[in-house]
């Protein structure tokens, strides 16, 4: 039994970076690939297709390396960021493109241009000259376009990134949904981390031709293996960790190990996401906190933000903005803040370190 | 990433598409001016450089050298002074006739330079329509106007054929200057006169002066306006001279030599022209203007805004007008009246029977649409294969085919025509098939510029869309390219085939005298005072260009 339907080792030298990614895609899965622009994404598209050659490495597809197959004998479809569209064809000619490529009758193809428009909810759109139609109506019927010829492997580069906050939404949602109801494995290029988050069962991030992490959404946020993915995904606080030693380390209750927690003083960096840190403006109250924890004192808020679900608040301690997202506006301008060493994700290298403490995988 | 996919090698069918197409055209280019400039360097299978320092040192090729130069200074002058107050008018106000204007001036950049000469024959001649017209108003025993056959005529006939390029170019880039720089001007307390002057102006004169080049230089390659309106010794340039030494005296060094002469300035002035088109390019060029809604405001203003459409409109389609007028017209028989008659197209197409020179008009109909058919065919495979290779910029295919669009512009048609002249004659190969090889060279470059561009603009994801559906990189070409690509390559084709039925430059210095065109027959009729059967034929030639200009209207390609 083939569980990884497609493996992937690509390599590839181009003259601004090598790209060099492997990573598996199962049956039936949404796999996001994510990060910033020049990063090798949309690239890592174009080389599973066939449209750029590989340097070196290997595409197997059910166990066969097809590698060397020509781009349309792959059976991959590839939707574009720009839809590629004819221009000289209407909607349905579009759609029955590939299908006249297989030489399908022009009963059948009617019928299945027909199930695709209801599909991606455009029906009746047949006859409608290409040009005349919406941002949103053009990836609908691209969308609708890769899957009439039925692919094995349907992959999308960026294909929201040219339209608006709220179709983008719509349309993601769509793509989910088609993803149910077809079962097609899909790898979904965009630098959205909200999209990314929003459609896929794993999610890949890039940078610079390379992988920094793999894995489920939830585990990338709370578990980032890099600092560059605890950055990209999600919002998220700096401190070098020498700044740790000048606190003093906190501990409620005995009876919890004091050793959880531990912070490494060799590594360079801590991040901290701002849901973690919480305001203590009563110094005098005993802290609530049931976890080994550290106290910054005399922290400085700048600037408060209502965000509708809680209170984004930015403050200066000892020279570093900190970001903290918190349930209650703080009354008072100098504050303590309080966070459970363990929230505090240590980094060296830009490499996550695991602190005997510290467990690796949640 | 988007960076990175046109560093990737192209497919093995794009890399060997434009091979042949560019070798072909190498041959076909190189293969003329290399034997002309042997001849020029060689005497007697021996090299020498006599026959060059002749012609480089004589007193004679000083004058004509001088008297080309002179020419078409004048010529770029009198052009300036037509199209500078048009284009200023024209980027100025909103007019309504713009668009009329602007089609009107690309009339020119059809017309076929016998089909000027003769208009100009027919309406400014001393038996012209415009002094036959004068004559009547004023009672005149005398035509008042003199000005065919002489130095006048020359001048304005180049005038009419090049003064569109300047309104035209000029236009369009004053057009896209930003509008704000004036406004500021003129917030911060400068006049409309002073903002003109001294904001306007410095940005526009790299427009006019690499517009001005160009005009130049069709001005100093100009053939058969020359050497009909010229008339005499006197008034020979480098292009005449190229061809009364290989037609007339036989003199092939002399001819080669003056060939190399006229290649050199050619290179000068084209060199100087990059060099103000770049200029051009370095100036902010960003197209935010601003919508004018300006109009014409005092009663002089419009008078001189609507005498000035109306003056152009005669000065170009008059002498058109007249072309078409004077085949349907014939001395009476009574007398000296004119009468309407329909004499000249029965002769010409044998319900009559013909005399003299009308004889061979059917045969040279029949010969140059032939030829022309031919050259329009071979042209769009041509085109496609090299609009491939220039699609891949920074390749070696891509620059080879930059330099072929600007070969033209320094090695004139004459030059081309006394190239294969000279293979002609040493192979003894049939004329036609020369003419044909030369009118594809010169036609491959029109065809190029309605192609290339379009081809250009075409995303590289449809290609790779298709693919990626399953279409071989064949088979996307086929059904999703080449759709894309038609009505540039149809109105490349009929390009072709236009300036395949009007060219007489390289023909008349080519083909033997018994290889008949239709603007070589015209050439012979106007040379042996049979106006309205060159006006027959002239306006045959009308109509195709009627139709290439309906054409360039629709595909909206005015650029030149």
């Amino acid at each position: 039994m083939i569980n990884n339907e497609l493996k992937l080792k690509l390599n590839k030298k181009y003259p601004e970076f090598t790209l060099h990614t492997e990573f598996t895609v199962q049956k039936g899965e949404l796999v996001s690939i994510i990060g910033p622009s020049g990063c090798g994404k949309s690239t890592t598209l174009q080389l599973i297709t066939g449209l750029q050659k590989l340097d070196a490495g290997e595409i197997i597809w059910m166990g066969e390396d097809i590698s060397q197959k020509p781009v349309h004998k792959r059976g991959f479809s590839l939707v574009f960021q720009d839809y590629a569209l004819y221009p000289h064809m209407n909607v349905e000619k579009n759609i029955a493109y590939p299908l006249k490529l297989r030489k399908v009758k022009k009963k059948i193809r009617r019928e299945r241009v027909k199930e695709l428009l209801t599909l991606v909810n455009l029906q009746g759109f047949e006859k409608r000259a290409i040009e005349g139609l919406s941002g949103g109506e053009k990836q609908r019927i691209a969308l609708a376009r890769a899957l009439a010829a039925d692919p094995k492997l349907l992959l999308l580069d960026e294909p929201l990134s040219a339209l608006d906050e709220q179709l983008r939404t719509t349309l993601r949602n769509a793509i989910k949904e088609i993803h149910e109801k077809t079962q097609i494995s899909m790898i979904y290029v965009t630098h959205d981390q909200r999209e990314a988050l929003a459609i896929s069962d794993r999610i890949i991030i890039m940078n610079n031709g390379g992988i920094e992490q793999i894995g489920k959404g939830e585990e990338i946020y709370h578990n980032p293996l890099t600092l560059f993915a605890a950055t990209f995904i999600g919002e998220g606080n700096l401190i070098p960790l020498k700044e740790f030693g000048k606190v003093q380390d906190q501990i409620t209750f005995s009876n919890i190990d004091s050793s959880k927690g531990t912070i490494d003083r060799t590594g360079e960096i801590g991040f901290i996401r701002p849901e973690e840190i919480r305001i203590i403006e009563d110094t005098y109250l005993p802290n609530a906190e049931l976890f080994p924890h550290i106290i910054l004192e005399n922290a400085h808020i700048l600037n408060i933000e209502y965000r509708g679900n809680a209170y984004s608040i930015k403050c200066n301690w000892r020279g570093y903005q900190l970001l903290i997202l918190s349930n209650n506006k703080p009354k008072l301008t100098t504050v303590d803040l309080s966070i459970k060493r363990k929230s505090i994700l240590q980094f060296k290298d830009r490499n996550r370190m695991f602190p005997s403490s510290q467990q690796a995988s949640k | 990433m988007r960076k990175s996919n046109t560093k990737e090698k192209a497919p093995l069918y794009l890399t060997l598409l434009p091979i042949p197409a560019i070798l072909l055209l190498l041959v076909l280019f190189i293969l003329p001016l290399f034997s002309t400039l042997a001849r020029a360097f060689f005497i007697d299978g021996k090299f020498s450089l006599e026959t060059i320092q002749k012609a480089f040192t004589s007193s004679y090729t000083q004058k004509i050298l001088w008297f080309t130069t002179y020419q078409a200074l004048l010529s770029t002058l009198l052009s300036l002074a037509i199209g500078l107050p048009g284009a200023y008018m024209l980027s100025n106000y909103d007019i309504k006739a713009k668009k009329f204007i602007l089609a009107v001036c690309t009339i020119p950049f059809v017309l076929p330079s016998i089909l000027v000469v003769l208009g100009f024959v027919i309406f400014y001649g001393n038996s012209g329509f415009l002094n036959t017209l004068l004559m009547k108003i004023f009672s005149l025993e005398d035509p008042p106007l003199k000005i065919l056959y002489s130095f006048k005529a020359i001048i304005l006939a180049h005038a009419f054929f090049n003064f569109p390029i300047i309104l035209n170019l000029v236009t369009t880039y004053y057009d896209n200057l930003d509008q704000r720089l004036e406004m500021s001007s003129l917030v911060n307390g400068a006049t409309k006169g002073q903002t003109f002057r001294y904001i306007t102006m410095p940005r526009l004169l790299p427009s006019i002066l690499s517009s001005s080049l160009l005009v130049f230089l069709f001005c100093f390659t100009s053939f058969a306006i020359i050497l009909v309106l010229g008339g005499g010794p006197q008034y020979t340039t480098m292009e005449v001279e190229i061809y009364r030494r290989a037609r007339i005296t036989l003199d092939l060094g002399g001819a080669s030599a003056y060939a190399l002469v006229s290649i050199g300035m050619c290179l000068i002035i084209l060199f100087l022209y990059n060099l103000t088109t770049r200029k051009m390019i370095l100036n902010e060029y960003n197209g935010s203007s601003i919508e004018k809604e300006k109009k014409p405001v005092s009663t002089i203003g419009k008078i001189i805004a609507y005498s000035y459409i109306v003056l152009v409109a005669i000065f170009i389609l008059a002498p058109m007008i007249s072309i078409i007028a004077k085949s349907f017209l014939a001395k009476s028989s009574q007398g000296n009246g004119i009468q309407f008659t329909l004499r000249w197209y029965k002769e010409l197409f044998g319900f009559k029977s013909a005399t003299g020179l009308m004889v061979g008009a059917f045969p040279a109909i029949r010969n140059s649409l032939i030829i022309a058919l031919i050259v329009a065919l071979l042209s769009v495979p041509l085109s496609i294969m090299v609009a491939i290779g220039a699609k891949r910029q920074n390749s070696l295919s891509s620059s080879l085919i930059e330099l072929l669009g600007m070969l033209p512009l320094a090695i004139s048609s004459v030059i081309i025509g006394l190239g294969y002249y000279l293979i002609a004659a040493k192979i003894k190969g049939t004329g036609f098939t020369f003419v044909v090889l030369a009118h594809l060279i010169i036609a491959l470059p029109l065809v190029l510029r309605s192609v290339t561009p379009e081809l250009r603009k075409l995303p590289q994801s449809l290609s790779q869309s298709a693919q990626t559906l399953g279409a071989s990189p064949f088979k996307a070409f086929k059904t999703v390219e080449i759709p894309l690509l038609k009505n540039a390559l149809i109105s490349g084709a009929i390009f072709a085939f236009a300036m395949s039925m009007g060219e007489i430059n390289a023909t008349i210095t080519l083909a033997s005298s018994h290889l008949v065109t239709l603007p070589i027959v015209m050439y012979r009729l106007i040379g042996s005072y049979n106006y309205n059967g060159a006006c027959a034929l002239g306006t045959i030639l009308i109509m195709v260009c009627g139709v290439v200009f309906i054409v360039s209207e629709h595909t909206k390609r005015i650029d030149v």
